[in-house]
């Protein structure tokens, strides 16, 4: 079991997982569960055999952003029993102005669900989804402009997931943005179903990630940091040295912010690089 | 007067950053003839979400709520950190660091 997080904002869709295989007697980390393809990304929660014979039928053939849909609902269709029908869900990141990430149930659904902004699957989901329930009577409204903010906000979620049993911390991300699709992971995954360059060049693109989700983890530490400050109010113990330090948090976030969007424009710079396009 | 390189990792939780910030300052005030001058502190190992601007000023706030005449060879510490964004946002905050005069006690 797993847990994905999908987010759709104005520069693309992105999802974020982690990489825990589990039975009823063992766990196996480091397993690739997010697909790219050509203007898309499908990540898989459930029975592993069927993600990985997905992912491999999706590598073996040319399937894009607008065919990918069609594809999937046929290979349930006619690859699968009805059994296995409900041993696997899938959450899908395309870009639309109308919301790039859609949900299949085959469990449930025999089609792709709506599009929607924001999206969870796999054990994880309804801790994801409590998370949000409180931030939103909260108020609290997470940007998701940039690929960067996406991945801010995906991973404030995915951290409510932690508290699940079969959800671990090798985290994989993969987003679609500008027609273009990306993988990028933690070093201990090992990349199976992406171009052999991208396999090739795993080890020198994990060295950035780490560096991007250490900043993205910084912005969050200054956020849960500041929050901390204005929650003095539930005591009413609010003064005047309670907005100043939340202004050095958000000072902090702003330059965090700012260095993350370099470093993700430089992932993507340099998988195209490698990706030759 | 002894030059130290501290390993934070074997001192830090994974507490508030303001009071892990607090428990390092804590541990080198402890410590008998240390040269302020020469301190070099480790904290590679320590979660990215842990190294933020609370942790440091936590850190200098300590120093400066016991022995105020340190402050200015606090700021002057060494850091390792690993990824260079770290290394400029730290730079700056103990460049940037104002004490407070009206947390903790001074002795």
């Amino acid at each position: 079991m797993t847990c994905h997080v999908g987010i759709s904002g104005r520069d693309g869709s992105l999802i974020l997982c982690d990489s825990q295989l589990s039975t009823q007697s063992s766990e196996i980390h480091g397993a690739q569960k997010l697909f790219a393809g050509e203007g898309f990304i499908i990540g898989g929660a459930g029975l592993s055999v069927v993600i990985t014979d997905l992912f491999a039928e999706l590598g073996s053939t040319s399937v894009d952003a607008t065919s990918v849909i069609g594809a999937v609902e046929t290979y349930f269709e006619t690859r699968l029993s009805d059994n296995a029908r409900e041993a696997a869900s899938f959450l899908l990141a395309t870009e639309h102005r109308e919301g790039g990430i859609q949900h299949f149930w085959p469990e449930v659904f025999r089609r792709f669900q709506r599009r929607t902004n924001m999206e969870a699957i796999g054990s994880g989901a309804e801790f994801v989804g409590r998370a949000l329930t409180r931030d939103a009577e909260l108020g609290i409204d997470w940007p998701r402009e940039s690929i960067a903010d996406m991945l801010i906000m995906a991973d404030q979620y995915f951290s409510a997931a932690n508290e699940s049993l079969t959800v671990d911390d090798q985290i994989m991300v993969g987003f679609v943005s500008s027609g273009r699709s990306y993988l990028m992971g933690d070093r201990r995954i090992g990349p199976a179903y992406a171009p052999a360059t991208i396999v090739g060049a795993w080890p020198s693109l994990t060295t950035l990630f780490e560096e991007i989700m250490a900043i993205v983890r910084a912005v969050r530490g200054e956020f849960q940091a500041g929050a901390r400050q204005l929650s003095r109010l539930a005591s009413c113990s609010i003064d005047p040295s309670v907005f100043l330090a939340v202004s050095h948090h958000q000072n902090a976030m702003v330059t965090n912010r700012a260095a993350l969007e370099v470093r993700v424009n430089a992932y993507m710079t340099q998988y195209d690089t490698i990706m030759g396009r | 007067m002894l030059a130290k390189d501290i390993n934070a990792n074997a001192i830090c939780g994974t507490g508030f950053p303001t009071d892990e910030g607090t428990r390092l300052a804590d541990n080198l005030l402890s410590q008998v003839n240390l040269d302020w001058s020469d301190v070099t502190i480790d904290v590679q190992k320590l979660p990215s979400g842990l190294l933020i601007s609370a942790f440091f000023n936590g850190f200098l706030q300590r120093i400066y709520d016991t022995q105020p005449e340190l402050l200015e060879k606090a700021r002057s510490v060494r850091w390792i950190l690993k990824f260079a964004f770290q290394r400029e946002n730290v730079s700056r905050w103990m460049a940037d660091f104002k004490p407070n005069p009206t947390t903790g006690t001074k002795s």
